[in-house]
């Protein structure tokens, strides 16, 4: 392959599929086949068996969970035998009672160390007439889970989950708010808002290709939305949305949720960074389509699940040539394609050595970056 | 550093004799070793970025891609298969040991019974073999389980430290009171809560359980149920059982470990090494090799190990951000931003740290690209480097009242290292050592993997991956800044001595010619201790080579200390770094078509 010499002395070469730089690249975009685990993090009734079809949104298992849950060994609180314990509730099983309510107690003694008072708003559950054990818990709700890609199931392990194989394409995404949705793929386009025009529907999942901004989101709130996906979020909106966690030493924001109102995914993560044209592109194609987003906080885990329909799209728009964003650096959010990579290892203005890559903007010029800090959008 | 003189590569390496380690973190990266002349030694690191997370969850993609960069590597000397383009078809390999980022601590688990102390301790030597690490017990020796154990207060520990096993243990239960009761407590305390926590069980009875129990217990938490026999007083419990049973959860640990994700083979099946293990293996390996006290400071995304070897024992300590089985946050998360701000010449915006941080948790294989990008990357370690040690075994540091012959930097901080000298810095910070050290890189970032191979028996010259960085001369005491602390006469064979002097407060280098010995001389000040005691000058016993940076005079004092004045502080870390000329000048940013990115 013919070699030339950029203005800095790297030696570079034209490259389309040049094996080095593909070794070195990671990926955003996955296209194809995919498997998806689908665990079961609760006892519950799994309603699906290997070989059966699955599509996106279908129910797999139906089961229980419980949250603020207080177990509490009442034979030794109340210093009475198990068999006792019993007639010594005071409430009903099932029945919500306020915080400090007198779940079990002796009689007589009111407000002394021998009372099971309850934590919070909730319902004792359940005081085992053998053993004494009482459970409490803030909440009981029953919960369904879908399936996040359609295809075949090809595993189910009682207790533990189902894999589902199939084709789709999924986008990696930097950061997560927590939960999981589906609905059909709404894009807004820029400097609209979720709530304009008369196209708005309930349960839709809304892409924007702009920054998130806090009116938007009320905007998609209002037209009850089931999710969100944009490029990047200010600091101070990420963290009151449950996007980004505050980091030791720095308090949160005052409206620093726990959770978000609604999933939500930013595709590039903090900052001011508008949604790569690949991806735009990508999206766009999907208007319509039923769509997943899992938006979990865990890193590396995020992503948005497309349809096998999209994949056969992404299949015949594929590039010559490798369509990237820059990941870190002063040119972070820079999207372009490469055009040539250096045969030699450079060093960047820090010093370290790594290899580098030459990228044409999308928005024109050329920026040679550190094949480390380039992620490629293309399936 | 006493280098193995007969390092020589045998020449024709036949594939049964090449051993391969794999590490699996931001990248996968396989590690190719071949016989020396006593042990293996490493030849070439295959890596690619790890395909483990989103988009794909399916690690077999950088699995191949690595093998494939180890095998253009390495070529036909260690993979005759290979091809013309360096690709092999040998994807289905042998890996000898698999540690990493992914597996940085032994899968836990928590012992629940009413065992003989005998038999107690004999399971727990049991747990402890197969690999688990012990976070808590809540037993009894008494047969009156109940009355003895507080079930609820086992039930919080478990809660709060989540391990992956259970072991329940119940020798004398024939009324079933004491199943009952914990199925009752793990049952309403554990099952279908909303954090999704599942730890699996493994419950060694002496008799039959009762059905019921056992039925709820096993509809509410994935448990396995085994007969033990023995356990009385008078009859030792039977190992075997549990041994079996002990054995068959920790394979069940480690596949969920993989949950969902798709894993070539060779790594499914390789024995796996927590990474704490393996740098202990490591370090302990270099310490006996070369007769030396030995520190290890490995520094990932995810967290900062520190491991201390002398005298064959090892000692580890660890901070991190998170989660065992998966990519964690990057360790700033957990690092407060007033002492990561001490040991930069600039003010972290907290904003820049927190973009910077949640940007590499996001793209953990980028690299930094700016000088202050770098100096933040690096602060960032160093300060949880220092509080792992701070934090270790009840606030006892393991390095306190110890000088260290050979400190050793190694882990994912090794891609970011610029300058050898950023590497001196890291190692004499974090560890604040004191008297004459030697300094060394793991520059191919191969310590943990030559660790699990050592930890499998696996014969290895550790020190085969290390480069010499040069010798650290560090003083304890203190003196107001700027008055005489140290002179250091450096003599290379046959070339005319350099004389430095160093005040208090400072630091300092002395460089002569590659490869050359040089015979060192030390006087510290009267207010200033090299290891000999105050005042008392030392002179080096063997002379030294300069490695990659020389002789590093560290005159800053024992502890160190900073000047109240944030903008002093500043000045004086930034002085610090420009005497050992550890960074880049800082630069504007470049424009469009500049060489940085």
């Amino acid at each position: 392959m013919p070699t030339q010499r950029n203005g800095h002395g790297l030696r570079l070469r034209p490259t389309m599929d040049d094996s080095l730089l593909q070794s070195s690249l990671t990926h955003s975009v996955c296209c194809g086949r995919m498997r998806r685990w689908h665990a079961l993090p609760f006892p519950g009734r799994i309603l699906v068996e290997p070989g059966d079809k699955v599509s996106v949104g279908q129910v797999w298992c139906r089961g229980r969970i419980r949250s603020g849950v207080v177990v509490v060994d009442l034979p030794r609180l109340l210093r009475v035998s198990p068999n006792e314990v019993r007639r010594h509730v005071a409430v009903g099983f099932g029945s919500t009672v306020d915080e400090g309510t007198v779940l079990a107690g002796l009689s007589g003694r009111i407000r002394t160390g021998k009372q099971w008072l309850a934590p919070s708003r909730g319902m004792l559950v359940d005081v085992s007439p053998r053993t004494g054990v009482g459970v409490f818990v803030r909440d009981v709700r029953d919960v369904a889970l879908y399936c996040r890609i359609e295809g075949t199931v090809t595993e189910v392990d009682a207790g533990e989950g189902i894999l589902v194989e199939g084709r789709g394409v999924s986008v990696a995404s930097a950061l997560g708010s927590g939960g999981r949705a589906y609905g059909l793929l709404r894009f807004v386009e820029s400097g609209e808002i979720p709530g304009s025009g008369d196209e708005a529907q309930p349960s839709e999942i809304l892409v924007s290709p702009d920054p998130l901004r806090s009116d938007w989101v009320r905007s998609a709130l209002e037209v009850r939305a089931a999710g969100i996906v944009a490029p990047s979020a200010d600091p101070e909106l990420a963290a009151s949305l449950a996007l980004a966690p505050a980091i030791a030493g720095l308090a949160p924001p005052d409206d620093g949720r726990t959770t978000a109102p609604i999933p939500i995914l930013l595709t590039e993560g903090l900052g001011f960074m508008r949604m790569p044209r690949a991806l735009q592109a990508l999206f766009r194609s999907s208007i319509g389509d039923a769509v997943v987003i899992v938006c979990t906080r865990r890193p590396g885990q995020s992503e948005v699940v497309l349809s096998e329909a999209a994949a056969d799209r992404v299949r015949e728009r594929s590039e010559s040539r490798t369509s990237v964003r820059v990941i870190g650096g002063p040119h972070a959010g820079t999207e372009g394609l490469v055009v040539n990579v250096a045969q030699d290892i450079g060093r960047t203005a820090s010093g370290v050595r790594v290899k580098f890559v030459e990228v044409r903007q999308a928005e024109g010029g050329v920026v040679v970056v550190p094949v480390t800090n380039i992620e490629v959008l293309a399936g | 550093m006493r280098h193995d003189v007969g390092n020589y590569i045998i020449l024709n390496a036949n594939v049964s004799e090449r051993v391969i380690a794999a590490d699996l973190g931001s990248h996968v990266r396989i590690g190719v070793y071949v016989p020396g002349s006593s042990g293996h030694r490493i030849l070439v690191v295959g890596s690619a970025p790890s395909t483990l997370d989103a988009p794909f969850f399916d690690l077999t993609v950088a699995y191949k891609k690595a093998l494939s960069d180890a095998t253009k590597h390495a070529g036909s000397f260690a993979f005759p298969d290979s091809v013309g383009d360096g690709s092999s078809t040998e994807h289905d390999l042998e890996i000898s040991s698999l540690t990493g980022d992914r597996f940085a601590n032994a899968p836990t688990v928590f012992l629940i019974g009413n065992l003989v102390a005998r038999d107690l301790e004999a399971l727990g030597r049991t747990v402890a073999s197969v690999g688990f690490e012990e976070v808590g017990r809540a037993t009894t020796s008494a047969r009156a389980f109940r009355d003895r154990v507080d079930g609820q207060s086992a039930l919080d520990v478990i809660t709060s430290r989540a391990p992956d096993l259970i072991v329940l243990a119940l020798t004398d239960d024939t009324k079933g009171e004491g199943l009952d009761y914990i199925t009752d407590l793990l049952v309403g305390g554990l099952s279908g809560r909303e954090s999704g926590y599942t730890p699996r069980i493994v419950l060694l009875y002496k008799g039959m359980p009762d059905s019921a129990i056992l039925g709820r217990l096993q509809a509410a938490l994935p448990t396995v149920a085994h007969q033990i026999h023995g356990g009385s007083p008078n009859e030792p419990m039977d190992l075997g059982t549990p041994n079996l049973a002990i054995e068959d959860a920790m394979r069940a640990v480690y596949r969920s470990s993989f949950a969902g994700c798709e894993i070539p083979q060779a790594i499914a099946r390789a024995p796996r090494v927590p990474r704490a293990s393996a740098l202990g293996a490591a370090a302990r390996e270099l310490s006996n090799n070369q007769g030396l006290d030995v520190a290890v400071l490995s520094c990932e995304h995810s967290g900062v190990n520190v491991v201390v070897a002398r005298g064959g024992e090892s000692e580890a300590v660890r901070v991190t951000s998170g989660h065992d089985n998966g990519r964690s946050f990057h360790v700033g998360l957990q690092t407060p931003i007033d002492r990561v701000a001490r040991w930069l010449p600039d003010v972290p915006l907290p904003h820049a740290m927190h973009a910077y941080v949640l940007g590499q948790t996001a793209h953990p294989t980028s690299v930094p690209t700016s000088t202050s990008e770098l100096q933040l990357a690096h602060a960032i370690w160093v300060a949880a480097a220092r509080d792992a040690l701070r934090a270790s075994g009840g606030g006892r540091n393991p390095l306190d009242d110890v000088s260290i012959d050979l400190a050793v930097l190694t882990g994912e901080v090794t891609y970011t290292i610029g300058r050898p000298m950023q590497a001196v810095l890291l190692l004499i910070n974090s560890f604040e050592i004191c008297g004459v050290t030697q300094l060394a890189l793991d520059a191919s970032n191969a310590l943990a993997m030559s660790g699990c191979l050592l930890d499998m028996d696996v014969p290895v010259m550790t020190e085969s991956s290390l480069m010499e960085l040069g010798v650290c001369v560090a003083l304890r005491g203190q003196a107001p800044f700027g008055e005489s602390a140290v002179v250091v006469e450096v003599h290379p064979e046959g070339r005319p001595t350099i004389e430095r002097e160093v005040s208090s407060g400072s630091m300092d280098v002395v460089q002569w010619e590659a490869g050359l010995e040089a015979d060192v001389k030390i006087w510290p000040g009267s207010k200033f201790d090299v290891g000999l005691g105050y005042g008392r000058p030392a002179h080096l016993r063997v002379p030294i080579t300069p490695g990659s940076v020389g002789l590093v005079i560290d005159a800053r004092g024992r502890p160190l200390s900073w000047p109240d004045d944030a903008e002093d502080r500043h000045a004086r870390v930034e002085q610090w770094c420009r005497a050992l000329n550890a960074y880049a000048a800082q630069r504007p940013w470049p424009e469009a078509s500049s060489h940085n990115g």
